[in-house]
């Protein structure tokens, strides 16, 4: 276990692109971290900085105090697990398990005794006499796994690694990675675009975007509290609704949307509402008109996408598709009800808003308000 | 009419119009003297006189008893063993050495597969410059460092490994080439994993590539094998089998021979058949030990 240090790390690849701009970033001793972001947005290339598989630019990384930016990756003691888990073809689930050992020159009684433990811990036992290809998806992401595991390493770094699997297995590999994390605590360094798993298994998450930190915290504080458009835009799911807005004298007008925001200056400004937020109004109430489009039921939730008036604000996370209709702006919002409310296509529902569920942000900028 | 019509439009015909050049091809340039081939191995042929008597298994029995088989089979034997392992190998390092990105990498490609496409007789008569007893440049070179000068093609003992060196040199562009594309269809994330298991260069070469290259090493193999034990061009126009009197001797030469020279076709014939079921025998055991050997990946 160990701690490690993004110092200022910058990645310029030849061809002059960013890849990661100025990250900085700890990661404390045997903390599960989860690097998130859009493809592209330069996690995958932090991580592979940090395995030594591409050149610092500039900047420093450190794990327990050593700067290893020249150090080969033989000789940084972390594990890397693959997106496509890179299992050595030729070899049978054994081998595979053991080449890091027997590389490091490992007696092989010690190399047994290793092996047979994570392929208990992972339930690989039945497994060990088989090669990569005569195992399932679910498998062969346990062997990568044990192939990390069994060189206890000072370090996991873990670069998508459910992205392959199905749906339902992924659920259940994210469960077990959190217990796995939870009984070894090895500092982990997650990689992945999927911010369920960002959610769920991530003592902090890190967001990136264009190679930049956007965000570092604990999930919840950057759900509840988003610092930026980006963030609030990204994390999240569905994401959060965003809409431009007008604000004169502490009052925004968004639409049919108006609230009462005292101290807010005046100016163009994005206002953001999560979709658990958005309810249907009681009777009496100052409410949002908003049509459905899409009903989405869940079983335990509904996702109802509709319109109300207005105009989209683009987080650059996502391509937001605009909504389509006559005459006054239209703009696409998504809503979570309870699974009661069965509402159809076509049902015009008023919504009821609370002002202090609505982000704010600066429509120049970006920047949280509030 | 209406018949005719229908018979010309079935997939039959057309089936044949696609397929019948080919049949033509293999048929007259492939099937027939294979089969001609036995039947002349079973008669007594000097290929002018049309009298070809047959004379039963006469030809396959006089192969025992052939002294001249006897040198250019151990000959053969000797320049497959040596051909097949060196140029199999040294094609594996120069395509390893040439799968990377480097200045002018399609040059030093190009130039290591020019001399497969070079034709024989030219490769041969560089050969015969550069390994000249008095003249070469091989001799000039190794009599600046104090060694030599050897006859290479002129030494009874040495025109064998010269012919080696001739035909490595000539063929390995080609084992290059099948390495490279089978180099490159190794993940490279193998390799990453591997180096971060803590693998060297060397281990990562040892237990990653040349396993993975299993396929390859054995189509090689098995190919490099098929053409050794027919080598027939080099020694035909750089040594004639010689120096006498027959220290180039092999298989196919003296074959060639015997069918064009010494008017024994019928004998040679049958010379060629054994050869034809040595080189079966041989890629079928090749075959039955690499499939037990090389992982293919699925």
């Amino acid at each position: 276990m160990a701690q490690v240090v993004l110092d200022h790390v910058t990645k310029v690849f030849d061809d002059q692109v960013m890849a990661v701009d100025d990250l900085t970033l700890t990661v404390g001793d045997g903390e599960f971290i989860i690097l998130v972001g859009p493809s592209g947005c330069g996690k995958t290339t932090a991580l592979r900085m940090l395995a030594g598989l591409e050149k610092v630019t500039s900047g420093r990384i450190a794990i327990d105090g050593r700067v290893i930016n020249d150090v080969s990756p033989r000789d940084r003691d972390i594990a890397m697990v693959f997106q496509n888990y890179a299992l050595y073809p030729h070899m049978t689930v054994f081998r595979n398990l053991a080449f890091g050992l027997r590389q490091r020159k490992v007696p092989s009684r010690e190399i047994d005794r290793r092996v047979h433990e994570v392929s208990e811990i992972l339930g690989l036992d039945e497994l060990l006499k088989r090669r990569p290809a005569q195992l399932s998806g679910g498998q062969r992401q346990r062997v990568a796994m044990g192939r990390a595991l069994v060189r206890e390493p000072k370090a996991f770094l873990l670069d998508e690694p459910l992205s392959n699997l199905d749906a339902k297995l992924r659920v259940q590999m994210r469960a077990e990675l959190k217990r796995l994390h939870q009984r070894l605590g090895v500092t982990t360094i997650y990689v992945t675009h999927d911010q369920v798993e960002a959610m769920t298994l991530g003592d902090r998450i890190a967001v990136l975007s264009g190679g930049k930190l956007q965000q570092l915290g604990p999930p919840q504080d950057v759900y509840d509290h988003p610092v930026n458009v980006f963030v609030a835009g990204f994390i999240g799911s569905p994401p959060m609704n965003l809409l431009r807005a007008n604000a004169v004298n502490g009052r925004i007008t968004a639409g049919d949307l108006q609230l009462d925001i005292p101290g807010l200056a005046d100016g163009d400004v994005v206002v953001g509402v999560r979709p658990e937020m958005l309810r249907p109004a009681g009777d009496g109430l100052p409410a949002v008109p908003f049509t459905v489009d899409v009903v989405e039921p869940l079983g335990d939730e509904i996702v109802v996408h509709g319109t109300v008036a207005g105009r989209l604000a683009g987080s650059g996370a996502d391509d937001q598709i605009p909504a389509t209709g006559s005459g006054a702006e239209l703009a696409t919002v998504t809503a979570r009800f309870d699974p009661q409310l069965r509402p159809t296509v076509g049902d015009r529902i008023p919504l009821r808003i609370r002002p202090e569920a609505v982000h704010v942000f600066d429509a120049r900028t970006g920047e949280a308000i509030r | 009419m209406g018949r005719l019509r229908r018979a010309l439009a079935s997939d039959h015909v057309a089936g044949w119009a696609f397929i019948g050049p080919a049949v033509l091809l293999i048929g007259v340039f492939g099937i027939l003297p294979i089969v001609w081939g036995l039947v002349l191995s079973f008669q007594k042929s000097d290929l002018i006189d049309p009298n070809t008597p047959f004379v039963g298994l006469t030809n396959y029995r006089a192969l025992a008893h052939d002294h001249v088989l006897r040198i250019a089979a151990g000959h053969t034997l000797v320049y497959t063993g040596v051909f097949v392992p060196v140029s199999v190998i040294g094609a594996l390092f120069v395509a390893v050495a040439l799968n990377r990105k480097i200045h002018l990498i399609r040059f030093y490609r190009t130039a290591v597969f020019v001399p497969v496409v070079a034709s024989t007789i030219a490769t041969s008569i560089m050969f015969l410059w550069l390994f000249d007893a008095q003249y070469g440049l091989a001799n000039w070179l190794l009599g600046k460092i104090g060694v030599g000068p050897f006859g290479f093609f002129d030494s009874p003992r040495g025109a064998l490994y010269a012919i080696i060196a001739m035909t490595v040199w000539g063929w390995v562009g080609f084992d290059v080439i099948i390495y490279l594309a089978a180099l490159q269809g190794i993940p490279h994330e193998l390799v990453e994993a591997a180096e971060i298991d803590g693998a060297s260069r060397w281990s990562i070469f040892r237990s990653i590539t040349v396993p993975l290259l299993g396929p390859a090493t054995l189509l090689l193999v098995v190919w490099s094998s098929i053409n050794a034990l027919q080598l027939f061009d080099e020694v035909y126009f750089v040594t004639h089998g010689g120096p006498p009197p027959y220290n180039t001797a092999v298989v196919v030469w003296w074959l060639f021979s015997l069918a064009f020279r010494l008017g024994a076709a019928g004998y040679a014939a049958a010379i060629a058949y054994v050869l034809f079921l040595a080189i079966l025998v041989l890629t079928m055991v090749q075959f039955w030990v690499g499939n037990k050997v090389v992982h293919y990946s699925s």
